[in-house]
C-alpha cells in the first residue's frame, strides 16, 4: 500500500517535471467562438505546442483583466482601437511580424492601427462591417441600402426596426446618415445625430445586441443593425429569407488583431502560431468558419465562393473607402456618453 | 377543520401565489421546452421535438461519439465548439474543490466562534458576513488586484481559493446555525464519562453537526458552480468556467445547445439542493429533550 503510494507520487512528480522541461505551451485569450477549433487542433498536432484557449466577451473586459495584472496569457485578439490603447499602456509588445515567414501574405490595405503602420506589431486577424440585416419578404419594395430605412422608416416598417445597443455603433450610424464622420467629436454634429436618434427611436422595436438573427428570420424585425460575420452566418442558413447590406452612406468597419502580450513567457511558441496563422490555407479555413473577412491576400482564392462574391462581405475598394474604424476618442467619449444617455432616456 | 366557501381574500391569496410561481418558473419552463426544439435557425419557433441538442452537449463533453447528422450540423460555427467540454469540467473541479476547502475552513470557524472565548469575537462574527454581503463585483475586483499584487498565477487554483474565501462564510453560517441549536449537555456528559476532547468531538459533536456540514458543502457547490462574476475576474489560463463561457457565447450567436446546457445545469443544481434539503430534514424519531 505504502509502496504504491510512493510510486504514484514519484510518477506524478516525474510527469510534472517532465512536462515543465519539454512541452512548449501557448495560452490564447480570445473572444468566445472566434477561432475555428480545428485550426487550433491542427496547430497543436503539427507543432507539438500545447495550446489553451480562454474567452472574453468584450474588449473592455479583456483590457480590465490584463490591466489588473492577469498573467499567463500569450496572445490576445483586441479590436484595432483597443490595440492602440494596449500598446500605449505597454501591455502589448511587437511580435516582429516582418521577420516572420508569411508576412508577405498580409494585405496592407486592411485597417491599420495608429501605433502600427505596417502590421508589424499585431497581425490583422478578421475584419467585417456593421450594416443592416433585413427580412426580404417584409422589406420588399423598400430601399434597404440606406440608413434612411432605420432613421426615417416608411410607415409599414415602423416598430420593426432594431438597432445595436452600442454607443459608438448607433451614434456613429446616425452621424454617417447625416453626412458627418463616423468618429466626429464636433458637438454640433453630435447634437444633430442625437436629434436623429430621438426622432427615430419611437419607430424602433428594440436596442439590443443578441438574438437578432432569429428575430429577423421570423419577422419580428424587418431591418436590424448588425455585425457582418453574425449576419453572414444567418444569411447562409436562410439565403432566401434574409440579406445583409452595407448602407450606401458608409458604415463602421471593424477588425480584430492578433497581438503578443508584453508579459508573454512563451514568445517562441507564439511566433510559431503567428507564422501558422499567416499561412494562406489556414487563414482561409478560419475565415470560412468565421464567415468573416480575411486580411490575408494569398488566402482569397480559397475563400468560399458564396462569401467572396458577396459585395457586402468583400466590398469593392470604392465601398471600402466609405468604411471607418472606431477610433479611441480619449476624453471626448464623454460627448458620446451625453448624447447616448439623452437619446436613450427620452 | 370544516370546509368553507372560498372567501375573497383567500382567492386573492391563491391567485397571488400562482402568479408568483408562474413569474418565477415560466422562463425556466420555456427554457426546458425550447431545449427540445428541432429548429437550428430560429430558437423560438417551434419546429419539432428533438434530443439532438443534448446529444451535442454530450458529444462536446466527450461522453459520446459525435454523430454526423444531428440538427444544425450544416452550421459548423454554432454547433461544434469543443470548448464547452473543458469549461464544464473546470466548473466541476472548481466547485468541488472550493466547496471542500470552504467546508473545512467554515466548520472550524463556526466551532471556534461557538466554543471559544477570545477578544474581538463579536467583530469576527460580523466580519464573517462581509463576503456574503459585499457585491460580487467588488469582491471579484478586490481579489484580482490582491492576487496580481502577490504575483499569484491566475488559473484554476486562484478561482478555487477565491471561491473558498466567500464560501467559507456561507458554511460557517449554516454550521453555526446548527451549532446554536445543539445541546452542549451531551458534550459535557461525554467529558464526564471520561472521553477526551478529541473523542468527544469525533463521537459526539461531529455526528450531530454532520447534516449542517453536508448542507453547507452542497450549498457551496451550487454557489461556486453558478458564480460568474468572481470566477470571471479570478480565472486565468485554462480555467474558463461554464458560466464565463456561456456569458461570452450569448454575445456571439446563441445556439440552442445553450438551452440544453442550461437545463442540465438547472438539473444538477436541483439534485444538489434536493440532497442538501433531504440531509437537513428534521429526524422524526429524535424529539427535543
Amino acid at each position: 500500500m505504502r509502496i504504491t503510494r510512493h510510486l504514484t507520487a514519484a510518477a506524478l512528480l516525474a510527469a510534472a517535471l517532465g512536462s515543465q522541461a519539454h512541452a512548449e505551451e501557448l495560452h490564447l485569450y480570445n473572444w468566445t467562438i472566434y477561432i475555428d477549433p480545428a485550426v487550433v487542433a491542427d496547430f497543436q498536432k503539427e507543432s507539438g505546442v500545447k495550446v489553451t484557449l480562454d474567452n472574453y466577451g468584450t474588449n473592455e473586459e479583456m483590457l480590465a483583466k490584463i490591466q489588473a495584472g492577469a498573467e499567463g496569457y500569450d496572445i490576445v485578439f483586441p479590436s484595432v482601437f483597443m490595440q492602440d490603447i494596449m500598446t500605449q499602456l505597454g501591455l502589448v509588445t511587437s511580435a516582429g511580424l516582418k521577420a516572420i515567414k508569411g508576412y508577405e501574405n498580409l494585405d496592407q490595405k486592411y485597417f491599420l492601427a495608429e501605433t502600427d503602420k505596417a502590421h508589424d506589431v499585431c497581425m490583422p486577424y478578421n475584419w467585417g462591417t456593421t450594416g443592416l440585416i433585413y427580412n426580404k419578404a417584409l422589406t420588399k419594395g423598400y430601399d434597404v441600402n440606406s440608413w434612411k430605412i432605420v432613421f426615417d422608416p416608411p410607415e409599414a416598417l415602423r416598430g420593426k426596426i432594431a438597432m445595436l445597443d452600442d454607443i459608438r455603433e448607433t451614434i456613429g450610424a446616425a452621424l454617417v446618415y447625416n453626412g458627418f464622420p463616423f468618429n466626429s467629436t464636433d458637438p454640433k454634429e453630435l447634437a444633430k445625430a442625437r436629434d436623429t436618434i430621438k426622432k427615430a427611436k419611437p419607430y424602433w422595436a428594440a436596442l439590443l445586441t443578441d438574438g437578432i438573427g432569429d428575430k429577423v428570420i421570423n419577422g419580428d424585425f424587418a431591418v436590424a443593425h448588425w455585425w457582418s460575420g453574425s449576419a453572414a452566418q444567418t444569411v447562409s442558413s436562410k439565403p432566401d429569407a434574409v440579406g445583409y447590406v452595407i448602407p450606401k452612406e458608409g458604415a463602421n468597419g471593424f477588425q480584430e488583431d492578433m497581438c503578443l502580450l508584453a508579459k508573454s513567457k512563451n514568445v517562441a511558441a507564439a511566433k510559431k502560431f503567428f507564422a501558422y496563422m499567416m499561412r494562406p490555407e489556414v487563414a482561409a479555413q478560419n475565415a470560412n468558419w468565421l464567415h468573416g473577412g480575411t486580411p490575408n491576400k494569398a488566402a482569397l482564392p480559397m475563400i468560399d465562393k458564396g462569401l467572396r462574391d458577396d459585395p457586402f462581405l468583400y466590398p469593392s475598394d470604392e465601398v471600402r473607402k466609405k468604411l471607418s474604424l472606431v477610433k479611441d476618442l480619449g476624453d471626448k467619449i464623454r460627448l458620446y456618453d451625453a448624447v447616448w444617455t439623452k437619446a436613450k432616456a427620452d | 377543520m370544516s370546509r368553507r366557501r372560498a372567501s375573497l381574500p383567500s382567492v386573492a391569496l391563491g391567485a397571488h401565489v400562482w402568479g408568483f410561481f408562474l413569474f418565477l418558473y415560466l422562463p425556466i419552463v420555456m427554457l426546458v421546452v425550447y431545449s427540445f426544439n428541432d429548429n437550428a435557425v430560429s430558437m423560438m419557433t417551434w419546429n419539432g421535438f428533438t434530443f439532438d441538442w443534448y446529444l451535442r452537449v454530450l458529444a462536446n463533453l466527450g461522453l459520446i461519439d459525435r454523430a454526423r447528422d444531428l440538427a444544425g450540423s450544416d452550421n459548423l460555427q454554432l454547433y461544434s465548439d469543443p470548448n464547452l467540454g473543458p469549461a464544464a469540467v473546470n466548473s466541476l473541479i472548481i466547485a468541488l474543490s472550493s466547496a471542500g476547502l470552504a467546508t473545512v475552513v467554515g466548520t472550524m470557524t463556526a466551532l471556534g466562534l461557538a466554543r471559544c472565548r477570545f477578544p474581538g469575537r463579536v467583530a469576527y462574527r460580523v466580519a464573517l458576513f462581509l463576503p456574503i454581503v459585499i457585491p460580487d463585483i467588488v469582491l471579484g475586483i478586490a481579489l484580482l488586484v490582491f492576487l496580481a499584487t502577490l504575483g499569484f498565477p491566475l488559473g484554476r487554483v486562484s478561482v478555487i481559493l477565491s471561491h473558498t474565501v466567500f464560501l467559507a462564510s456561507y458554511v460557517a453560517v449554516v454550521v453555526g446555525a446548527r451549532l446554536a441549536g445543539m445541546n452542549t449537555q451531551l458534550e459535557e456528559a461525554s467529558a464526564d464519562l471520561g472521553a477526551g476532547p478529541w473523542t468527544t468531538f469525533r463521537r459526539v459533536t461531529l455526528p450531530q453537526l454532520m447534516p449542517g456540514i453536508v448542507g453547507g458543502f452542497l450549498l457551496s457547490v451550487v454557489i461556486s458552480f453558478d458564480d460568474l462574476v468572481i470566477a470571471y475576474f479570478t480565472c486565468g489560463v485554462g480555467a474558463t468556467t461554464l458560466p464565463v463561457y456561456l456569458f461570452g457565447a450569448i454575445k456571439r450567436n446563441v445556439s440552442p445547445e445553450i438551452n440544453a446546457v442550461s437545463v442540465l445545469m438547472i438539473l444538477t443544481s436541483m439534485l444538489v439542493v434536493g440532497a442538501a434539503l433531504w440531509l437537513r430534514r428534521p429526524r422524526q424519531h429524535k424529539t427535543e429533550a
